[in-house]
């Protein structure tokens, strides 16, 4: 088994059991699995969409370009040791 | 991520005839799982021959470092070169992709299950097993709600079929 990568650095925050425990909802899932491939791709879309909205609604242009660059950094250094050519580009 | 612009996504993907298998969020999304991305995850080999086609492939979209920004368009292969994941925000939203998919040694043989989208979009989808793999390597708390979803897809699935023979 391959080492486990810099941008899984929280794999071992959790104890295994931990997914076991988590807690779902069972009768979601179960209709989700009557909607075809298409139906639940286009939820996801709407989803997002709501989200944007709410992100837009909440914040203002000046604060979503901060949030954006925090967010871009965070990423960055969460898959460092994955992306390390783009430092030098 | 307006509607169906993933599938758009993965069109210019299989199109390009790209060996690309979907894995991730959306893959989850494929089997069942109730959450939500704004990423389109696909692994595939990065290397001299895949690196120009994934770029003449999104070029008409636009593909910028996705950290990176101020870099401007993504459109010479040769600098992608060394890249273990690929993370780019296209006219279409973000794709990422993935050279390494722990904890699988090689990501030209995944396991695979072929899906069928919008006007008949065929796509390589990550098997469940090995996605819950995946998700339960990966062991952020995300990810294992996402395994704990798809443990419990796999049983629906499981209990059906039992029910069905």
């Amino acid at each position: 088994m391959k080492p486990r990568p810099h941008g899984f650095g929280l794999g071992g925050a959790l104890p295994a059991s931990t997914a076991a425990s988590v807690e779902v909802d069972l009768a979601l899932i179960l209709s989700n699995l009557e909607l075809t491939v298409e139906e639940r791709f286009r939820r996801n879309a709407e989803a997002i969409q709501l989200l944007e909205r709410t992100r837009r609604a909440n914040f203002t242009q000046a604060q979503l370009k901060v949030l954006e660059e925090v967010e871009r950094e965070r990423t960055r250094a969460n898959w460092a040791g994955w992306l390390g050519p783009l430092d030098a580009l | 991520m307006k509607e169906a612009e993933a599938e758009r996504l993965l069109r210019l993907l299989v199109d390009a005839g790209l060996p690309f298998t979907l894995v991730g969020g959306l893959a989850a999304i494929t089997h069942g799982a109730t959450m939500f991305t704004r990423v389109v995850d696909v692994a595939m080999t990065l290397n001299e021959v895949t690196l120009p086609q994934l770029v003449r492939a999104l070029a008409s979209v636009h593909p910028r470092h996705a950290t990176r920004p101020e870099l401007g368009v993504v459109d010479d292969p040769a600098k992608l070169t060394g890249f273990r994941l690929l993370l780019l925000e296209t006219d279409l939203g973000r794709l990422d992709v993935l050279g390494e998919l722990p904890p699988f040694e090689d990501v030209r043989t995944l396991p695979t299950v072929e899906r069928k989208f919008g006007d008949g979009l065929l796509v390589q989808v990550l098997a469940l097993d090995a996605l819950i793999e995946v998700k339960a390597y990966v062991g952020r708390p995300k990810d294992r709600a996402v395994e704990a979803e798809l443990r419990a897809v796999r049983d629906a699935m499981r209990q059906s079929d039992l029910n069905n023979s």
